[in-house]
């Protein structure tokens, strides 16, 4: 018998190893159904438990609306005052850490390319240390300032990490992803080994404390402090949704890249200043948490595929969820007593990525 | 259309490119062929403005291509380089709309799709690049070249060994698509080692020599055995074919299996 194949390809089976993706508007809108579920979970979770319903009655309560949950000024006050700052730091620290290791991982052309590659986290990491443990007569002279000193130095420290890292890794102008990677490898070193030098002559309480900051915490929240993290995050997430199609053609290799009409330089300069200031910024509020810059693009990828249209947003998003949900566990599995959140998005980052790895589902950037 | 005067290229001592001067007019196809190591690939790189020569001017379209930037570069040329070192996992029909400026998605998508099928790949659209082979994978990055062009017209079109990892039949297939960006008024060149095939092909033909133009002309002109046997240190038998055009076959110094 005889089958007449179709000439029309748009109703003929897909090939064989056709690439499905879902499309990025819905994966945004699940990410973001997700988080917004989160949050309001989020909220709820603590030594006084509050329903979802609770939760949103009391968001709400200052703006003159009424919920059928009954929420009194007590419920307000745990709500605005208590668990959201904390649970608005961890969305920003979230969403710039992913957002800056996507963008990061699209300039090098490699996906194991995490923002602590290139210096910046060791170097706000080093200065942070410096600071506990020889800074203490400077918090003195510096009065109603002091608490912001520290996350000012770890701050400073990333910037002058990373463009140390990129001074070192400029040839004729340029700025090439391994030499940048090698650079940043050099000053994330050299920074460790100073920390090491400042933790010798620390005494226990400020061991304890530099420990403490190096695993990552978010209980400094307040609402001052997201109000000065999400400046320097906003102005990274602009710089780098400005640029997704020019990372696009830099996967092509930089040479067409530059074919294509990608200022490829000029590229290469905003994205690092970027993720200086989002991991600088995340560092300074709450230390060094690793693999979320690492682990939630590098998924994101294998769902969306490589444009950075849709990873960059929903790294973003993705970073945030995973954030607040780390956060969740890490105040309440040891409660009254609290995890560092580094610990806990290590336990999930490190095994995901190696499951991710092993099964080769990621057709990421390798 | 490109016009280059004394292209001079140093690097060190070395003298990569010496007195190199080259008109190639809208429509027309020069093929640059040479020995390894002749200048061929860095007199591309020049022309499309990639690098700099030491000395001497390169015009595109009637302005200086140094001191372009990038973005209006990309305007009025189109470079497909030897290798494409692309790895991540873009379907071929999203490396090939990597071309594109601009346009409503749905028609982009359309126009990908005419160019995949101009390069005989329709059906692999939505494959993962990296599983493509060496060959499709050539031809995937010509279809993005393509499209970066546009059809328009006016524009330069640079492609450096384009057929090297292609079978005899796609081979001519990326040589006539090189044929209708000329007719549609680009002007195109193309470096290439098969010197039947350049001589199929191209117009005109520069043969390099230690970074200089040893011969510039029409295919019968250029391809003179005796030229060749100088510039390539080979013997060259010409081979008339039934229908009067020619064939050069290199002759073994040796005689095989002697």
């Amino acid at each position: 018998m005889l089958v007449a194949s179709s000439p029309d390809s748009s109703i003929a089976e897909p090939a064989e190893g056709a690439v499905a993706r879902p499309s990025r508007a819905r994966a945004i809108t699940v990410l973001t159904a997700g988080l917004v579920v989160a949050i309001i979970v989020a909220t709820g979770v603590g030594a006084i438990g509050l329903s979802p319903g609770e939760v949103m009655a009391a968001l709400v309560r200052p703006l003159g609306f009424e919920l059928p949950w009954a929420v009194g000024s007590r419920e307000e006050l745990i709500v605005w005052s208590l668990r959201l700052p904390r649970v608005a730091l961890a969305v920003l620290v979230g969403a710039g850490l992913a957002g800056a290791g996507a963008a990061l991982q699209g300039l090098v052309r490699n996906p194991l390319a995490d923002p602590g590659l290139i210096g910046i986290s060791n170097g706000a990491a080093f200065a942070a240390v410096a600071f506990i443990v020889v800074g203490a007569p400077l918090a003195a002279v510096a009065g109603a300032l002091a608490p912001w000193l520290l996350p000012a130095a770890a701050f400073v420290g990333a910037l002058v990490a990373s463009g140390a890292a990129v001074l070192l890794a400029r040839r004729h102008g340029r700025i090439g992803p391994a030499s940048l990677i090698l650079a940043g490898v050099g000053v994330a070193s050299l920074a460790g080994s100073g920390i090491g030098l400042f933790l010798f002559v620390a005494d226990d309480a400020q061991l304890r404390s530099v420990t403490f900051w190096s695993l990552g915490s978010l209980g400094n929240a307040t609402w001052p402090l997201v109000g000065v993290v999400a400046g320097p995050m906003a102005i990274a997430g602009l710089i780098i949704g400005r640029h997704t199609a020019d990372l696009d053609r830099l996967l092509l290799g930089e040479t067409e890249a530059r074919h294509l009409g990608v200022e490829v330089e000029q590229v290469t300069r905003r994205m690092i200043v970027a993720v200086a200031l989002a991991v600088g910024a995340a560092v300074a509020a709450c230390g060094v948490i690793g693999f979320v810059g690492l682990v939630v693009p590098h998924l994101v990828r294998g769902w969306l595929g490589p444009a950075h249209r849709g990873v960059v947003p929903a790294s973003i998003l993705g970073g945030a969820l995973l954030m607040v949900a780390a956060d969740v566990v890490a105040r309440t599995i040891v409660a009254p007593a609290e995890l560092p959140i580094g610990i806990i998005t290590a336990l999930v980052g490190a095994p995901v990525l190696l499951v991710v790895v092993l099964r080769g589902r990621a057709e990421g950037l390798a | 259309m490109i016009v280059a005067r004394n292209v001079e290229v140093t690097i060190g001592r070395a003298r990569l490119l010496a007195g190199v001067s080259l008109a190639v007019a809208a429509g027309e196809i020069v093929a640059l062929v040479g020995p390894n190591g002749a200048g061929k690939s860095t007199l591309l790189t020049v022309l499309a403005g990639d690098r700099t020569p030491t000395a001497g001017s390169v015009e595109l379209a009637g302005r200086p291509v140094s001191g372009q930037s990038g973005r209006d570069l990309a305007r009025c040329r189109a470079v497909l380089p030897q290798r494409a070192g692309l790895s991540a996992g873009f379907t071929a029909l999203e490396v090939v709309m990597l071309g594109q400026d601009g346009g409503l998605p749905g028609e982009r998508v359309r126009a990908a799709r005419r160019r995949l099928a101009a390069v005989e790949l329709a059906g692999l659209a939505d494959r993962a690049y990296p599983t493509l082979s060496g060959g499709e994978q050539q031809r995937v990055q010509l279809a993005r070249v393509l499209e970066q062009l546009g059809d328009a017209g006016g524009r330069a079109l640079f492609l450096d060994e384009p057929t090297a990892a292609l079978d005899p039949r796609h081979q001519h297939l990326v040589l006539g698509l090189a044929r209708r960006a000329a007719t549609a008024g680009h002007a195109v060149v193309i470096v290439l080692h098969d010197l039947n095939l350049a001589a199929l092909h191209a117009d005109r033909i520069a043969v390099l020599d230690r970074g200089q133009l040893a011969a510039l002309g029409s295919p019968r002109e250029a391809l003179h055995p005796e030229l060749l046997r100088d510039v390539f240190a080979v013997d060259f038998d010409l081979v008339l074919r039934a229908d009067g055009t020619q064939l050069l076959a290199a002759r073994p110094s040796q005689p095989p299996g002697a």
